[in-house]
């Protein structure tokens, strides 16, 4: 099952893709008309944003700063060791909170919160049933991207929502199994099958195929609205919007078909997907890693969000020897075998996440490699999973948005700094700025 | 102010209802009704009243019990309770938490003033009223279900009961949100353009499994010309590739017959010589025996022929015909009888280079006997099946496609009425209501369009299939009031028929409703005893599974055993196989008791259950048995769901049991009370706190409560917990945990003993199946309705659990009863909603 079991024909044309390579050449022009009239970025900026759950063994995480105070001079930790490679391609940030992760008056559910404000950084309505957060970082980037590029955004998973109870403490299994929220009310499912990620970026079957599929798609797409819009009458507040998801869905879907349309032929990117659910974590992970790069590569979207397992997250990590479940052991009451086995599982983490970078750093985009044009944040809703702390998250960002940013520095983001704040740069860098976001106060330099 | 904040709590979830009879004995019926603070008047005035009450009946109790600590200046644990006073400025949550602290029994702590049973009941039920100002004879609401889209199994099931196929095609949609407990809930599934992609595959895949061209079916068109025709024998190639056979010679062809039929065979060919009288041909099958005879005139000369022709019944396979020109007129011949001889007896290695030159050019030679070459073959044509088989075709086929545009000179006529015709009745089933023809002219549209780009009927009907299965009125379950419907005295509408036969089907079934259902809405009969006969066909109607399946796997939560682990090295056994079967056990002792309508107490207490060999043996037992039977298990320490090995699994952790997890379960699964949440933040336990090595796990977990911000709520849980400790974490029996001999003794909350799970579960069900039935009511009430419960929805609880309760709260008759409740069949208005003021006209 787990055996990659290729579609030969897609393999084919994988490689006539990869001899040919045009995809950078040819994409130019159109990335450059994208942004034409601002000056800074040339080629576009991509955002991708992957989570862990449960936090880091925090003095393992951080990095040693060097004596001379100059945030250039610093030594990797034992954690992040596996980042050396990439060391001056990105910035290891202290001290950025997330104040709507606490508790205050909502009692327990550190987890959710955690998970949910991650990319929101506003804090979740305590409910199992009417669940209202607010809109991610990732998605404020893709709604103003949209139709830019043929997904605004692609969500990535390794485990699917929990799907009996609730997940934490009476929140709804909806804020700890998605990082990335269209609106305050709608989270965005993540793909977890490598196989029908590949097939939603890039389609399946020949393309002669699939044109006229889409031709009949929207003469389908065409009488449904019109359906939608008979059902509407009558229909009070909550009713509308659903119905509302649904004609944003559909033009969503009508603005890609044209989109399709518009180009000659998908090239279809030189990566192996097998059919299924990988069963390894490692193989699994590292192909949801590919996806997102060949999502780049090709341009087929510009934002992504990765989480390696939802907050909370139960998993074995049976691969390093490890019995015991990572949330479980995330309590580790300072017992030395438990953070042991955690600290092996963060650097484990951090190892996966060292694949992107490598897969980033060794694909050349326009100016320079395709990490050099991104912007990669990588890290936890919490900092110490012991104590459900919400301060001075373990955060890593790397690449430079395109020279935007100076990297190869350990900062200091000063202490209790919102990392909305962060999030509001990341915005700005990536030409898509917004006022506020969650609990911002400002914008973060960096 | 205080107007507005009423409004928010009224908002508030219903968990806090929990059943806190097992802490306090049984419920008081807070008995408004007499109550002289209660006599009808205006808001204002009984939110005054409800406020005087409060401070004379709960206020003291605050002060007298938790203000010492939880005031002002010493806001123990962070938490202030003087604005309970005025009951100002204070959030739902707040006070349900406060509400559950006191009913949970965790405070007061142990060591300090704790207030008598009956104080501590009084003040549940004063700070219950301050938030609910609901109250049954004030007009509690219907409530409304937000419009919800199917989720992935009643997407699936409804696949399956529309077309006749299980093609599970929402496999590949992303899980769905959980909300309140269940994933069929109107606020958390919401509908992301990545979903709406995974629709329109999903139709496509479904439309063109459903449906099929019957030009796409395998079919023989098979056209041999003289120069292709294997003949075996003396024979002259003439011009035009004709065949001239000596006596002696035939022709035989090989035939792939893709499947069964009548097929037509023409033979084209004749007489060399215009004199000769009529020849005949006998066709023969592999054994020689005489299938049919044909007569040939003169072939005509030149590139002319004969033609003649015969229908013949196939068999899927391989199949030779045999061609044998008659040259002895005196030949009897008898169909079914005669056998040629010749044919069997062909010469295999001839055989084998003729089919090799099978092709080949040959010159024709122009001149030769005609006399002796007396029979000319020039081509065989073999074409069918004439009728496809039926089972060729999808089960619905020609109830989809009941009638096909008629064509003329290759272009169908008549397409939209006829695809209208089509149309109508599936769409009264998949929008589960009437429809008219204006309603499926837009979809006949997309057959005709279809037909005029050249493509078939067929093709058509499966695009308006496609397109009905991404339709908002196929894919959400939208209630819409029907214009003439009259609110009740609740000022709440009736649902239409049509709605509450929507209703019915996904609670019952989590699929669409059949045509039964849909009949009796259309007549307007789906109430009364008509409508109570309904409830009882549909739950003897194996489709009732799927309560197993999706209310009891998720109010149980044996859905997390999916992703459950636990140790292999300890438990080499577990598997996804058993972990199926630990499933299929609960879900079959929960169809039981449904299906033979018992008390709910037999969940509790049952000394038998359903298992499979791989099961038995996992519990000690054998079992020569394919699939599942039930077995007595009276001789055995296992009674009810408390023993089933799916709830010991899923409430443990990989590599030990978890009393704690088991005590929360039983609490809220069972009796209804929800443990507060643990304190934000954890609390750190001393290093030199931690038990040593040499202490057993019991030992080990008492510990956590020496920590009083702990103990408060552990022992509660813990002591519950502890019962089941003669199951290990996959749900075997044991004695001993290692070393340790197994202690499986506990305390209920009030203190009452027992020792081990089967006496758990008889005292459970012995003594508190009051607040099991309530928990259950709720539990499926919020399944039925898909949507949380409001304070509103506590009356209708309270009258089903009056109507149930004396039977012993039978499973069938709780159905019941929330089929003929108001909450199931009203619902209220929106505030916004665009149709609430044409109603209140």
């Amino acid at each position: 099952m787990t055996k990659a079991i290729m579609d030969r024909r897609m393999v084919l044309r994988g490689a006539a893709a990869a001899l040919g390579l045009p995809l950078l050449e040819a994409m130019t022009p159109m990335s450059q008309s994208a942004f034409a009239g601002t000056e800074t970025i040339q080629t576009p900026v991509r955002m991708a944003c992957v989570f862990f759950p449960n936090g880091v063994i925090v003095p393992k995480w951080k990095p040693q700063r060097g004596e001379s105070g100059d945030p250039r001079d610093w030594a990797l930790s034992e954690t992040l060791q596996p980042l050396a490679p990439w060391k001056d391609k990105l910035n290891v940030i202290d001290n950025l909170a997330h104040d709507n992760g606490r508790a205050h008056r909502d009692g327990a559910g550190d987890h959710a919160r955690g998970g949910s404000t991650f990319l929101t950084a506003a804090r979740p309505l305590k409910t199992s049933g009417n669940i209202r957060l607010g809109v991610s970082v990732d998605q404020v980037a893709a709604s103003q991207l949209a139709g830019e590029t043929r997904l605004p955004s692609i969500e990535l998973g390794l485990e699917g929502s929990r799907n009996a109870g609730s997940c934490d403490s009476g929140y709804s299994c909806a804020y700890s199994s998605n990082i990335s929220w269209r609106n305050e009310s709608q989270p965005m499912p993540k793909e977890t099958i490598p196989r029908l990620a590949f097939e939603r970026m890039f389609g399946s079957g020949d393309s002669a195929d699939r044109r006229e599929r889409n031709r009949v798609r929207r003469s389908i797409l065409d009488v449904v609205r019109g359906d939608a819009r008979k059902l509407m009458k009558g229909l009070g507040e909550s009713d509308l919007r659903k119905m509302d998801e649904y004609f944003t869905g559909v033009r969503e879907i009508e603005q890609r078909i044209e989109r399709i349309e518009q180009e000659d032929s998908a090239a279809l990117p030189d990566l192996e997907v097998p059919y299924g659910r990988p069963e390894a974590f490692r193989e699994h992970a590292r192909l949801m890693y590919d996806l997102m790069a060949v999502g780049f590569q090709t341009d087929t979207t510009r934002v992504a969000t990765f989480m390696l397992d939802t907050a909370g997250g139960n998993r074995r990590y049976t691969e390093l020897g490890i019995s015991d479940s990572h949330h479980g052991m995330s309590h580790h009451r300072h017992k030395k075998d438990l953070i042991e086995n955690l600290t092996k599982i963060d650097r484990y983490l951090v190892e996966q996440f060292g694949y992107f970078l490598k897969k980033l750093d060794s694909t050349r985009d326009a100016a320079g490699s395709l990490l050099d044009q991104s912007m990669v944040l990588y890290g936890s809703g919490i900092s110490d999973g012991n104590k459900h702390r919400h301060s001075d998250l373990p955060i890593v960002l790397a690449g430079s948005a395109g020279g935007q940013i100076e990297t190869g520095r350990y900062l200091d983001a000063g202490e209790e700094c919102p990392m909305a704040n962060l999030f509001l740069t990341l915005l700005d860098l990536m030409g898509t700025p917004a006022e506020s976001i969650g609990d911002s106060t400002g914008r973060l330099a960096v | 102010m205080f107007d507005r904040k009423i409004v928010t709590l009224r908002r508030a979830t219903f968990g806090l209802f929990a059943g806190w009879t097992i802490l306090l004995g049984s419920p008081v019926s807070a008995d408004e009704n007499t109550d002289p603070d209660q006599t009808p008047a205006t808001a204002s005035q009984t939110e005054k009243n409800r406020l005087a009450k409060w401070q004379r009946e709960g206020w003291p109790l605050i002060q007298a019990f938790c203000y010492d600590c939880h005031n002002e200046d010493l806001q123990e644990a962070g938490l202030d309770l003087s604005p309970f006073e005025t009951l100002d400025n204070l959030s739902a949550s707040e006070i349900k938490r406060v509400i559950e602290m006191v009913q949970f029994g965790a405070m007061p702590p142990e060591d300090y003033d704790v207030p008598e049973t009956e104080e501590r009941k009084q003040l549940v039920v004063s700070l219950e009223q301050t938030l609910y100002s609901a109250s049954c004879d004030l007009t509690p609401k219907a409530g409304k279900v937000t419009a919800r889209r199917l989720n992935r199994h009643e997407y699936n099931n409804s696949i399956r009961d529309l077309f006749g196929v299980d093609l599970k095609p929402a496999d590949t949609f992303p899980s769905d949100e959980v909300g309140a407990g269940f994933d069929n809930n109107g606020d958390v599934l919401s509908l992301s353009p990545m979903l709406i992609e995974k629709y329109l595959d999903a139709a496509e895949n479904v439309s063109e499994k459903v449906i099929i061209d019957p030009a796409d079916l395998p079919k023989v068109n098979l056209d041999v010309p003289g120069d292709q025709l294997t003949v075996y024998g003396d024979f002259m190639v003439g011009s035009f590739s004709g065949r001239f056979v000596n006596e002696g010679g035939f022709a035989w062809l090989d035939l792939e017959i893709p499947v069964e039929g009548d097929y037509s065979i023409s033979v084209r060919g004749g007489n060399t010589l215009e004199e000769m009288t009529e020849r005949a041909v006998a066709v023969c099958d592999e054994s020689g025996k005489l299938l049919d005879v044909l007569e040939y005139k003169y072939f005509g000369g030149g590139g002319r022929a004969d033609h003649e022709s015969l229908r013949l019944p196939f068999d899927q396979g391989k199949h030779r015909l045999f061609f044998v020109p008659i040259f002895n007129e005196g030949l009897e011949l008898e169909r079914g009888t005669t056998v040629f001889n010749t044919v069997t007896e062909m010469d295999p290695e001839k055989v084998a280079e003729i089919l090799k030159n099978q092709g080949e050019f040959v010159a024709p030679t122009r001149r030769f006997d005609r006399e002796k070459y007396g029979f000319m073959f020039r081509a065989i044509d073999v074409n069918g099946p004439k009728q496809p088989p039926r089972r060729l075709y999808p089960p619905k086929q020609f109830e989809l496609v009941r009638h096909v545009a008629p064509q003329k000179r290759g272009r169908y006529r008549d397409v939209e009425t006829t695809a209208i015709k089509n149309l109508l009745p599936l769409m009264r089933r998949m929008f589960r209501q009437p429809v008219t023809e204006e309603d499926a002219r837009p979809y006949a549209s997309l057959v005709e369009q279809t037909t005029s780009d050249g493509q078939s009927f067929h093709r058509g009907m499966q695009v308006a299939i496609s397109a009905l299965l991404v339709s908002p009125r196929f894919l959400f379950r939208v209630e819409t009031p029907a214009p003439e419907s009259k609110p009740n005295e609740f000022g709440d509408l009736p649902l239409s028929q049509h709605q509450l036969a929507t209703r019915l089907s996904y609670f019952l079934w989590s699929s669409t409703p059949d045509d039964g259902l849909l009949d009796l809405a259309d007549r307007q009969q789906l109430k009364g005893d008509t409508l109570r006969g309904q409830v009882t066909r549909m739950i003897r109607d194996r489709r009732s599974d799927a309560l197993a399946a999706d209310f009891a796997s998720q109010w149980l939560g044996l859905r997390n055993l999916t992703s459950h682990d636990a140790d292999e090295e300890r438990f080499p056994s577990f598997d996804k196989q058993l972990k199926d079967s630990m499933t299929r056990e609960t879900q079959l002792l929960f169809m039981h008791i449904l299906r033979e309508n018992l008390s709910i107490r037999e969940f509790l207490t049952a000394d038998y259950s359903f298992l499979d060999s791989k099961l038995a043996a996992h519990y000690g037992l054998t079992l020569d048995h394919k699939g599942f039977q039930r077995v007595d298990l009276s001789k055995q320490p296992r009674r009810g769901l408390l023993s089933h090995a799916s709830v010991l699994t899923l409430t443990s952790m990989p590599t030990r049991t978890s009393p704690v997890l088991r005590g929360k379960w039983i609490l809220e699964n069972i009796l209804g009370i929800k443990a507060p949440d643990p304190p934000a933040g954890v609390p750190e336990l001393e290093e030199d706190k931690v038990a040593d090595a040499n202490a057993s796990f019991r030992e080990q977990l008492e510990l956590h409560r020496e920590s009083s911000t702990c103990a408060s709520c552990h022992r509660v849980m813990d002591q519950l917990g502890f019962g089941l400790d003669d199951f290990d974490a996959i749900g075997q029996y044991r004695t001993h945990d290692g070393e340790f001999a197994i202690d499986a003794s506990g305390a209920l909350p009030d203190g009452r003993s027992f020792v081990g799970g089967v006496q758990l579960s008889q005292v459970l069900g012995k003594t508190e199946l009051d607040a099991f039935g309530e928990t259950l009511v709720k539990r499926l009430l919020t399944f039925a309705l898909g949507r949380e419960l409001t304070p509103d929805d506590r009356c209708t609880v309270d009258e089903i659990v009056g109507k149930t309760k004396s039977q012993g709260f039978r499973l069938s008759d709780i159905v019941m009863e929330i089929v003929l409740s108001r909450q199931f069949q009203f619902q209220t208005l929106d505030a916004g909603d665009a149709s609430l003021a044409f109603h209140s006209k």
